[in-house]
């Protein structure tokens, strides 16, 4: 059982920053897709994971198919390598309650983050102010203090049909936040020495400020059809009445803005497929659409507006079970690995990564822990960085127990 | 185990780095410079005449007013100032209904001239009318379509209004207004609507006066109300004060037992504060300030054997009550104490330290110097001694011989003298910052602080200076202490037209004429092109030819080297010393130290009062007498040399300590046995003093304290009795207290019961409680005058303005202007309405295209070549601004605006803020500037702005 200190300990460190990427520097922050370990294990996987019956807290369609109560919380530590920087960074991924109505349906309320920042960057170097004919060069240089981020309040609602044959999860998600972006601009004449090296003297400096308060929904519908080894799934999730409240002070102004964009839009699509040879063993292939979301780019970070993301996704699983009942139940192994091709305007970035996991059931099943490890490479829109060298440890702690049972009489 | 993995899970997160990331970012914030060129699209502009309001001017002009065209032709038109006062803003204060006085109301004017200069030769020139006019409104247009103003002021109630100039302030003009603003019996202001004030200000000066003109500042001068018109009201109204006094006052001691002293200022902390002791040669009386007993002398003992142990009457102590009859209606009761009272024994060794020849520890006249040493041997207490060094004498009282003066024509002491004193004493009369002939006082070379010019330097600072010259060390400075900032000597002279260095141009030879520049050929450019950058393939760059306009280069002169890096550059003054135009300590030599006379004793003539010097080829003053100082100015604050020295540890006076030797072993000290000591025992004071020392000092017993005047039922008070004396056997208490009806006083008897003998008694008549009743207060109805000036009354948090005024001239048409002026230029004049409106299309797009984002505000302005300006003043020149702009910001508190000084050649007005109020609030369009000359300096003066070389400079974000 996991302990209360233990969960409220996991929450407090959910302050810390989101990981950072040069490619999420744009649009809300970084907005991943939010896995389980055991989805992180299998290459990234949005639909399977590594858990026995495929039951995911996260994934709505397969809430029906724990008879528990569980509570599950994720976490995961991460760090970004690259020519010019390295950052570590931990976080919250999911915060999750979820117990069955019937054998099968199940309802879930969970805690998760949207998008998240919490990035403080500066200028590596001046950037050049070209003079005129008048007027002298300038140099710029700016730090950016980008902190909040847009969490989501979701509950979810699953269903089994024809014997199991056909899965359906909907899950209803409340966007909701805060974020707040300083800007300080140091503003430079440019002189030189006799050398021709440039000498900066400081002049000026400018600040910029912005505080958005975020509200919205969102909508994920996914699906899933069994046959005898084999199963298809299907996830689509929307955006709808996004609202933001932007209170902006630039120098000596500030001003107050309302943005609304209730025009309903595709966020997420993703497909899948998986092979089972039994129930201890399986193989899925999994492609991924997140759309690059289309609202003006005056309310997005530094005016970016989101890449979209094509990637394909295969990993495979095998559950080892342990027939004495005092100690472990089963251990799953999962392996898999990711193609991303990130599409931004100017053009397209790929992001490679290859992903471990296992996880341990213990206590009549009814408590697991996952683990999984990821490694990966991507391109970075920064002319100037090579690539982005990125890790990710996770780890999820869920536990379960049975709440409601009906009691038989006597 | 469970605490274990917590470590470590805390250890993992709180490992993560948390330093500020470096990186580029993906269209990060980036600025960018822009510059619109402006020539085409600058206008004059002048609305119609109907249209035009001035009434908000900050000066107003009385006179003859002009300006000066372009081809030298000068237009006059009179001006007169319009002055109103609306006296009913006072309606709702006293002085409209009823004041015990008022005298006829006067108005001040302010003008930035000197009043007193203009009207020193001619009052006549100024005529201040009293007129009548329909009422306007200060933002009225008041103008007719051919320029002349249609508010009639030929109303004419009162003409030539006296007035005169303030005498503490040149520029108050004070006009005397007419009794008619009163009412008859002078009781009240007339506030009504309908009798309100207009004056007429003309002033017509001579063609041949220094003033054509006289500003006023207005009432619309928004730099405080300091200088705007005002109404001056004197007037007295009645009034209810609250009073303060003392419920009675000391009349006198009578039926005194010795002599008495007694402080009886009321003002004075110590009032009534009373001594009963016969001291020599002082009479009983008043005195200033508490006694200092240092070197009083008693000549009879107060309590002596003779009335020791009985009841002796001190004094009658009498005392009247406040004479305000308004003080006394509110005394019922007086309650008296004695306080602070201390009495002094009469014994022939108070401290009891006198010798006796048998305890060690009694010092007083033990005959041998005393020294009391604590545990760790330092010294806590010592017999009196002065430390005045071998001579026995203060540095004031020395002779300069080893002896001690005995008059002042004896004493060399002088601590003002400035021969000798090791300072500079140097008029520079001439103002060059050097010594030069014509200077008063002592001369000094500018050699530095080592002493010595280059040929004597040695390059070793500890022993800077050498005896001998070596010219061969003239201009090398082996000393590092000459001040130099140019050492090459190749700046630029403005006055002679000569040198290279910041001369704002390019001098390179192109010797080998490969187009760039290479050393050796002068000063160095860098071929980076219009944007200044290297490498970013713009135009001009690496095109082999400078563009002197913006391409960078270095204005070192023709050795390519600035200042700084030339060999022997110093700037510091107070590390380079020598020649940097300024005295430095250690430039004055010992031998030019001859006191602000600039000659030493054997030359000075005259007096002290009246000093001269014997000229050098006359040589001495043959009248001087040797070892004299006829001018007295020889410094000299130690004239026996004996002071002490800390640092050389010599020397005796100051020094702390007894400098005494017994050359007769007697163990006293006598004359020529150096620093005297008293043998007054550790206490420091001799036996007649002791008494005074606080330790030694008698608490008196006072009985129970407490005594009472019941004003309205008096019944006299008597106590015969001994109070208890407790353990110091002295008592002091008010025996009997009477009241003499016909005097209208009251008498208290003092009486004193001491078992000792005792000299005096210090005591003093107070009150119990000091702020229940030793001062009384009451309210009273006064008359009381006011005198103020108003420029406003008070509504609230607004201030309503009593003025309203503005400046009658015909307005002038830009077609006036027109025909002298050519089409690069543009005029603009405040008194005309004469305005430049910047209207650029391609500007004003870019303005309403760019929303958001920061613009810098030290980089974004309009610069505007300045052709001329038509009169030798400043002027401020504002943008209008759109109505919400100022409350828009808490840091904004007025509109751009640029200053313009005579004689400057181009004028810039800082547009950050206004442009990014435009940014920020993309609804509001823009639509160009328009620049106004501001009122608050002379209002006709022409600003000629060039449109060539004009433009914009903004620094945006992308």
């Amino acid at each position: 059982m996991i302990s209360k200190l233990s969960i409220v300990f996991l929450l407090l460190l959910s302050v810390s920053l989101a990981q950072f990427s040069t490619n999420s520097v744009n649009g809300f922050g970084n907005n991943s897709h939010i896995i389980s370990p055991s989805s992180e294990s299998m290459g990234g996987m949005w639909m399977y994971n590594s858990n026995i019956n495929n039951w995911d807290p996260l994934l709505a369609s397969s809430i029906y198919k724990t008879n528990l109560t569980m509570i599950a919380v994720s976490s995961s530590f991460e760090g970004v390598h690259t020519n010019h920087y390295k950052v570590n960074s931990h976080l919250i991924n999911s915060v999750n309650f979820s117990f069955p109505i019937n054998k099968k349906m199940g309802f879930s309320i969970g805690l998760s983050p949207y998008s998240r920042t919490g990035y403080h960057i500066e200028d590596s170097q001046y950037n050049m102010i070209g003079g005129t004919e008048y007027a002298s060069p300038l140099g710029s240089k700016s730090s950016y203090n980008i902190q909040g981020g847009i969490s989501k309040l979701s509950i979810a609602l699953s269903r089994a049909s024809f014997n199991e044959k056909i899965a359906l999860g909907f899950k209803w998600n409340i966007l909701f936040g805060n974020q707040e972006i300083n800007t300080t601009t140091s503003l430079a004449e440019i002189s030189y020495d006799q050398m021709g090296n440039q000498i900066f003297t400081l002049n000026e400096i400018l600040y910029n400020y912005e505080f958005n308060h975020f509200n919205g929904y969102s909508y994920d519908f996914d699906s899933r059809i069994n046959t005898k080894n084999s199963s298809f799934s299907f996830l689509i999730s929307l955006l709808d009445d996004f609202e933001i409240n932007r209170n902006e002070v630039s120098q000596l102004f500030s001003s107050n803005n309302n943005y609304l964009f209730d025009k309903l839009q595709i966020d997420e699509l993703a497909l899948g497929y998986m092979y089972n040879k039994n129930n201890n063993f399986g193989i899925a292939l999994e492609g991924h659409f997140k759309n690059n979301i289309k609202y003006s780019e005056e309310v997005m970070i530094l005016g970016n507006s989101t890449p979209s993301q094509i990637s394909i996704h295969n990993g495979l699983y095998k559950i080892i079970n342990n027939a004495r009942t005092d100690s472990w139940n089963s251990i799953n192994l999962s392996t898999g690995y990711s193609y991303k091709l990130i599409k931004f305007n100017e053009e397209d970035l790929n992001d490679i990564s290859f992903s471990l996991g296992m996880g341990i059931s213990f206590n009549e099943k009814k408590n697991n822990i996952n683990i999984s490890f990821t490694i990966g490479s991507r391109e970075s829109i920064v002319e100037t960085i090579d690539r982005e060298n990125y890790y990710k440890f996770n780890m999820a702690i869920l536990s379960g127990d049975k709440w409601f049972e009906k009691r038989k009489r006597d | 185990m469970t605490r274990i993995a917590y470590l470590i899970i805390c250890i993992i997160f709180f490992a993560c780095e948390s330093d500020p990331i470096k990186s580029k970012l993906h269209n990060g914030i980036e600025f960018e410079q822009y510059t619109f060129e402006i020539d085409n699209f600058t206008e004059s502009y002048q609305v119609d005449f109907q249209n035009i309001a001035k009434g908000e001017s900050n000066l107003l002009f009385s006179g003859y007013i002009f300006d000066i065209l372009l081809d030298g032709t000068t237009i006059k038109d009179t001006s007169r100032a319009l002055i109103s006062i609306d006296l009913s803003k006072f309606s709702d204060y006293d002085i409209c209904s009823s004041v015990v006085r008022i005298d006829p109301p006067k108005v001040s004017l302010y003008s930035s001239l000197k009043l007193s200069e203009i009207f020193s030769s001619n009052q006549d020139d100024l005529n201040i009318k009293l007129v009548s006019v329909e009422n306007y409104d200060e933002d009225q247009a008041f103008w007719t379509e051919s320029g002349i103003h249609s508010i009639d002021i030929s109303n004419v109630i009162d003409e030539n209004l006296n007035y005169s100039v303030m005498d503490s302030s040149e520029n108050e003009l004070i006009i005397d207004l007419p009794n008619s603003f009163i009412s008859q019996d002078s009781t009240a202001l007339i506030c009504d609507e309908n009798n309100n004030i207009s004056l007429v200000i003309e002033y017509f000066p001579n063609e041949s006066s220094d003033f054509q003109y006289i500003d006023w500042y207005s009432s619309d001068f928004n730099y405080g109300n300091s200088l705007t018109p005002k109404i001056n009201l004197d007037y007295t109204k009645m009034e209810s004060v609250d009073t303060t006094e003392y419920q009675f006052n000391i009349d006198n001691y009578l039926d005194s037992h010795s002599k008495y002293y007694y402080i009886n200022n009321i003002l004075d902390n110590n009032w009534s504060t009373t001594f009963f002791m016969n001291v020599v040669g002082l009479n009983s009386g008043t005195i200033d300030s508490i006694m200092d007993f240092s070197s009083l002398v008693i000549e009879d003992p107060l309590i002596n054997m003779s009335n020791l142990s009985t009841k002796v009457d001190l004094a009658v102590l009498r005392i009247e009550l406040n004479d305000n009859p308004l003080a006394q209606d509110s005394i019922s009761q007086i309650l008296l104490a004695l306080e602070d009272v201390i009495a002094y024994v009469n014994e022939d060794d108070p401290s009891a330290d006198d010798y006796d020849g048998l305890d060690s520890t009694l010092t007083d006249g033990n005959t041998q110097y005393d020294i009391l040493y604590n545990s760790i041997g330092s010294i806590i207490a010592s017999e009196k001694f002065n430390d005045f060094g071998s001579d026995n004498c203060e540095n004031q009282f020395e002779k300069g011989n080893g002896e001690c003066c005995e008059n002042d024509e004896e004493c060399v002491y002088n601590n003002e003298g400035s021969e000798n004193n090791s300072l500079l004493n140097w008029l520079d009369n001439d103002g060059d910052g050097l010594w030069s002939n014509g200077d008063t006082g002592e001369e000094w070379i500018d050699f530095g602080s080592d002493g010595c010019t280059d040929e004597y330097e040695t390059g070793d600072l500890d022993n800077p200076c050498s005896d001998s010259p070596d010219n061969s060390l003239l201009g090398t400075d082996p000393n590092g202490d000459n001040y130099n900032i140019d050492p090459n000597e190749d700046n630029y002279n403005s006055e002679t037209d000569l040198g290279f260095e910041n001369n704002g141009e390019l001098d390179w030879t192109d010797d080998n004429n490969n187009e760039i520049w290479e050393e050796g050929e002068g000063e160095q450019w860098l071929d980076y092109g219009l944007d200044g950058i290297p490498d970013t393939y713009d135009i001009y760059e690496n095109d082999k030819e400078f563009q002197q306009d913006f391409e960078p280069f270095f204005d070192y002169g023709l050795d390519n080297i600035e200042d700084q890096s030339e060999p022997g550059f110093c700037n510091s003054l107070i590390s380079c010393t020598e020649n940097n135009f300024q005295y430095d300590v250690g430039e004055l030599n010992d031998i030019n130290d001859l006191g602000i006379d600039g000659c030493t004793d054997e030359y000075e003539i005259g007096t002290k009062e009246d000093p001269n010097c014997q000229l050098p080829e006359d040589g001495p003053n043959p009248d001087y007498v040797p070892e004299t100082d006829p001018h007295g100015d020889n410094y000299n604050i130690d004239p026996n040399s004996d002071n002490y020295n800390s640092v050389t540890d010599s020397g005796f006076e100051n020094n702390d300590e007894l400098d005494w030797t017994d050359g007769n072993n007697n163990g006293i000290w006598d004359e020529e046995e150096g620093e005297q000591w008293f043998d007054y025992g550790l206490d420091q004071t001799e036996n007649e003093y002791e008494q005074y020392l606080p330790e030694n000092q008698i608490i008196v017993s006072l009985s129970n304290n407490e005594y009472q005047i019941d004003i309205n039922d008096f019944s006299e008070y008597s106590e015969l009795g001994i109070p208890n004396t407790a353990d110091n056997k002295v008592a002091l208490w008010i025996s009997s207290i009477t009241s003499n009806a016909i005097e209208d006083v009251y008498d208290l008897t003092l009486s004193i019961y001491s078992e000792r003998q005792l000299d005096g008694i210090k005591l003093k008549l107070d009150h119990p409680d000091d702020f229940s009743n030793l001062k009384v207060s009451w309210a009273e109805n006064y008359e009381r005058n006011y005198s103020g000036q108003y420029s406003y009354v008070e509504d609230g948090e607004y201030q309503d303005k009593i003025f309203k005024d503005l400046s009658l001239y015909p307005l002038r048409g830009l077609d006036f202007y027109s025909e002298t002026l050519p089409d690069s230029l543009v005029l603009m004049n405040y008194g005309y309405d004469v305005f430049c409106h910047l209207n650029s299309d391609k500007f004003n797009s870019f303005v309403n295209e760019h929303s958001g984002g920061s613009i810098s505000l030290q980089y974004s302005k309009i610069i505007i070549p300045i052709e001329m300006l038509s009169h030798d003043s400043d002027i401020k020149v504002d943008i209008d601004i759109p109505s919400q702009y100022l409350s828009s910001s808490n840091y904004i508190t007025e509109s751009p605006y640029g200053y313009v000084e005579y004689g400057d050649d181009r004028m810039e007005i800082d547009i950050g803020s206004l442009i990014q109020y435009y940014m920020i609030n993309d609804d509001i369009p823009f639509e160009g500037f328009i620049l106004r000359n501001n009122s608050k300096s002379y209002n006709f003066n022409s600003l000629y702005l060039n449109k060539h070389n004009s433009y914009i400079q903004l620094v945006i974000q992308k």
